[in-house]
Order: structure tokens, then sequence, then C-alpha cells
């Protein structure tokens, strides 16, 4: 169960006030506030642990290592990794899907392999894979979108086949809220023999995920959408394959033994994490992890669950008035994330009106720009959720949108 | 205060009349020199064509918008500002214009013209960027 008044006295900024009026914060799906225990991990380490890990035998050094490693098998046991070795520090999704193509995909992607996404992929998951491609003479396919956002699955044997060489999708869309079947896609992956890569960065922070019952091969997310730090990331492969890969940056940290003329490399994960790491960060995702799981992701999931039910019906009420909500009607398919549009009235200027009734939402394409413009809108307003907001914050929205329709219809408020 | 400042932007109505109907909208007999500005971060569009007359003047001008009222009443009021002005002079402008909503001034249009409306986007320091995409699509004439 949640105690929702508990968890928002733990989030010192909800307490702000935007243009005169209580802050409703509504764009978790690009960045999530953090608690005062993921505020105050980071003070703590900087005032009482700071030094550098790996090498130094004193004690701070020690603590900070510790501490360090600790929050690395916190990670692992959370989206139960078979090793925290699989678990390698990065600075967010995009810098992790950037070293699964840099590395495994320049050694394993050739002329004529095919790669298949998704058409709702945040371009973190695009343009790696569109450069890879061009750069070996792959070709990149996409699955077919149903008209309410979900995949369509009824061609997928037609689209894997022996030419594909890696599956890479969003488990959750950032932009339409879809939670895709990937368990399914995995398995299909799989039975071509192609690597399935997983972008989690809109689903860990909001769902249970056990990378060893989906099986997926690599598994990416941001710390920042999480109610950790911005600037740290994880990148998390199946430890034989990652063993098989080179290092993308190389430098400190990174090495066995180094020579004026050569160098060998450490073992996973450090061979992927040259150059001092962001230790401070990683250990406050660690306590964001405890944070998360001191609720119970499944308490979390379901309390989300039943502010989309109650937001979908809301939206609802808004068809009369000419709000299109882009993405599945049911809870089941959908995240907390509701990307709309409202003729006549651009996402931005909404945006602006919003905020002048300190609401946050986000407008734009979403980085997503083949999706939005696949919609017939070259933007769209997002509202996403997360537990620290309140179903009385899905009726101050939907108010505010028919205050802005109001503004703009016949200029009334 | 908030209020008045979504007022001042919204309720006025110079900015919804050039947003709802841009003028200078239909196309022009010959196209002299064309400027394009995409704001990447929004997807915002402008896009002008220009015709000159024999004194190398701005006779004719197209002024094409894709974006929210700001960008939209923008480009429209830019337009028609800018008519009859040689490219040097809209050079002069657009420098001036840009140069008053980046440093908070208001010193260099005056209530006579339809621009001066603009200014009052400078409360709203993210959507100044909307304001100036048309600075920036007359900025890439050629």
């Amino acid at each position: 169960m949640i105690n929702i008044d508990q968890i928002r006295n733990d989030f010192p900024i909800l307490s702000r006030k935007i243009n005169g009026h209580q802050l409703v914060y509504l764009d978790n799906a690009a960045t999530t506030h953090k608690p005062r225990s993921v505020i105050n991990s980071l003070v703590d380490f900087y005032e009482n642990h700071n030094s550098n890990v790996h090498r130094g035998v004193h004690t701070l050094s020690m603590e900070a290592t510790d501490k360090f490693e600790e929050a690395r098998e916190k990670i692992s046991k959370f989206i139960n990794s078979q090793t925290s070795q699989s678990i390698i520090w990065t600075r967010n999704a995009s810098e992790s899907l950037n070293i699964i193509s840099y590395s495994w995909g320049n050694k394993n992607i050739g002329e004529g392999d095919e790669i298949l996404l998704s058409p709702m992929e945040h371009h973190s998951n695009l343009i790696p894979w569109q450069e890879l491609a061009r750069t070996k003479g792959a070709k990149i396919k996409f699955l077919s979108l149903n008209i309410d956002g979900t995949l369509d699955l009824s061609n997928i044997d037609e689209l894997i086949t022996q030419k594909t060489k890696l599956v890479s999708i969003v488990h959750v869309s950032n932009a339409l809220g879809t939670i895709n079947p990937v368990k399914e896609l995995c398995e299909k992956a799989h039975q071509v023999g192609a690597l399935f890569v997983l972008d989690g960065a809109q689903s860990v922070p909001h769902m249970s995920v056990d990378v060893q019952d989906i099986g997926c091969d690599f598994f990416v997310f941001s710390g920042h959408k999480m109610m950790g730090p911005t600037g740290i990331g994880v990148l998390y492969g199946k430890m034989e394959i990652l063993e098989e890969m080179d290092p993308v940056f190389t430098g400190g940290e990174m090495v066995l033994e180094v020579t004026y003329e050569k160098a060998s490399w450490a073992d996973i994960p450090m061979r992927f994490e040259a150059g001092t790491p962001n230790i401070a960060d990683s250990i406050a995702l660690g306590t964001a992890v405890d944070y998360l799981q001191n609720i119970g992701m499944e308490n979390i999931h379901d309390y989300e669950k039943n502010i989309t039910s109650y937001a979908l019906k809301k939206f609802n009420t808004l068809e009369s008035e000419g709000v299109t909500l882009f993405g599945p009607k049911s809870s089941d398919q959908k995240g907390a994330v509701f990307s709309f549009h409202i003729p006549n009235i651009h996402p931005h200027d909404l945006g602006t009106i919003l905020d002048g009734m300190g609401i946050a939402v986000r407008t734009g394409h979403h980085c997503a720009m083949p999706l939005i413009k696949s919609l017939g809108v070259s933007a769209t307003a997002r509202a996403s959720f997360y537990v620290y907001n309140t179903i009385e914050e899905v009726d101050t929205l939907i108010d505010g949108i028919k205050s802005a329709i109001r503004y703009f219809g016949d200029g009334s408020n | 205060m908030a209020q008045t400042k979504l007022d001042n932007l919204y309720k006025n109505s110079t900015i919804l009349d050039h947003c709802r109907f841009p003028r200078n909208s239909s196309p022009i007999s010959k196209i002299d020199f064309s400027g394009n500005a995409i704001n990447p971060f929004c997807g915002d569009e402008v896009h002008f064509d220009l015709s000159l007359n024999d004194h190398l003047c701005i006779e004719e001008i197209r002024f094409e918008g894709e974006g929210c009222a700001i960008t939209l009443a923008s480009g429209s009021m830019i337009s028609d500002y800018i008519k009859g002005m040689s490219i040097e002079e809209v050079s002069v402008f657009t420098e001036k214009f840009r140069l008053d909503m980046q440093t908070n001034s208001r010193k260099s249009f005056h209530n006579e013209s339809d621009i001066f409306v603009l200014y009052d986007v400078m409360a709203f320091p993210v959507r100044i960027k909307c304001v100036l995409l048309a600075c920036s699509a007359l900025e890439n004439l050629h």
C-alpha cells in the first residue's frame, strides 16, 4: 500500500510554488524528482567519504570503493541480473546504447544484416543503429504500429528472419506510454539467433523488471528517471556477450597490463568504465533503488495503474472538446504517460498556460520525431506521472486543459 | 502576476489575430530571396520568400510557418514590418530586434508598430526563441 502523504513529504521540491500555485509536476518521463535520502546520499559522500575508487589503500578510498560496488550490487539485485559484474556504469541510457552499437555492433554487424526496431523508439534507440547501419551497409527494419499505439505483431515472422542480427525495443514508450510485449519479442529474436536489446528507461522506474525472466541480452536505463541523480546510467549485458566485446573508451581504470606499446583489458565491468567513474551519483542511484524497493515496485506499479485508469477516463471526457489522446486506452497496456493534442492550440502555448497554473508538462516531439510525425502532428503535450503524483493532480491537469481551451476559444478564462 | 503576464501574451488581440490569420501567406509572383529556419528542439519552422522591386526593396513577401502562437504571430508581424526594406535594412532590423529580445530591452521599436507587443514575450524567457525564429529565417536569406 502507498502512503502518498508520507512519500510526498520525502520530496522537498514538491512543496515549491510555481507562479503562485502549488507545483503539479507531470514531466516525470523527462526526469523525476529526488527524495531527501538521495540528496543526502550525495552530500554524505562528499562530506564524509569522498575519494577515488579502486586505487587507494587509505580508509577513504576503501570506503568509497565499498559504497560504489555496493551500489552496483543493489542495481544488480534490483533487475535480477545473474551477477553484479554485468552492471556497467554509464552516463545514461543513450550512452549505454551507443556502447552496444559501437562495441558489439561494429564487431558483429555486417553488410546486408538487419536490425529490427519499433516505430516508437526514442532517438537514443534509433540513431546509434542508423549510424551503425550506415557505416556497415546493414539495414534497419521497423515493426508496424496499430492505430491504438500498440505494436502490430501480425507480420513479426516476416520481419524477424535469419538476416536479423539484433532487435532493439523500448520497454515502455516515453511518448505513448505503450507497454510492449518484450518477452515475446525477445523469444522471437532468439529463435533466429539475434540479440535482444531492451531500453528500460521508462519501465524500470515504474515496474518490477527481471532481466533473466525477460531473457534480454542487454538492458539499459538512466538513473535520473528513477529518482536518482542525473549523469548516471546503467548498461546490463549477459556476461558471455560482454566478455567478447572490446572497450569503446580507453584509458585509466579499464586495463589489466600496460606497456609503452600496448595494453590488455581489465575484466568486465571495468573494461567499459575508463577513467574515474561517477562515484557519488552511482552511490546515490543505489540509494534511489533502496527508496523504490522500500515502497515496493509492485505497489508503485499498482498505484500508477490506478492513476492511469482514472486519467484515461478523464481524458475521455475531453474528447467532446476535440482533445486527442495518443496511445493505448487501457491501463494494462499503458504506463502513466499521456500525450495529447488540442486543435488550434499549439502544445508550446498550452505548456506556457499550464505553467502559469503551476502545472509542468512536456511539449514537443519527446525525442521521438518520426513517431510524432506519423501521428499527424508536429508536437504533442505530454503529462507523465510518478508515484508521488496524486489522483487530485489528474483533476488539476484536466481543469488546466479546459481552462486553456477557454483561453484560446473565446478569450475568457 | 503570472496571470497578468499570461494575459498580456495570450489575450493580446494583436498576437492572437496574427497567429490565427497570418499576414502575407499567399504565394508571390517571383522569388528573389528565400530564408528558412527550424527550431530543432520543438520542430517549429518559419519560411520567407521575398521579391525585390527595381530599387532593390522588398515588393512582395510570403510568410509560411508551422508552430506555436508566438512563432506564427512573430513571423506574420515581421513579414508586414519589413515590407519595403532593402536586404541590408532587413539585416539591420533582425540584429536590433534580436539584441533587444536577448537583453530585455524595449528601445528599438515603439507602440506604433505591431512588433512592439512581441516585447511582452520577454516575460517568458524560454519562449524568446519562438519570437526569434523568424529573425533566424531572415538571417538565412539566400
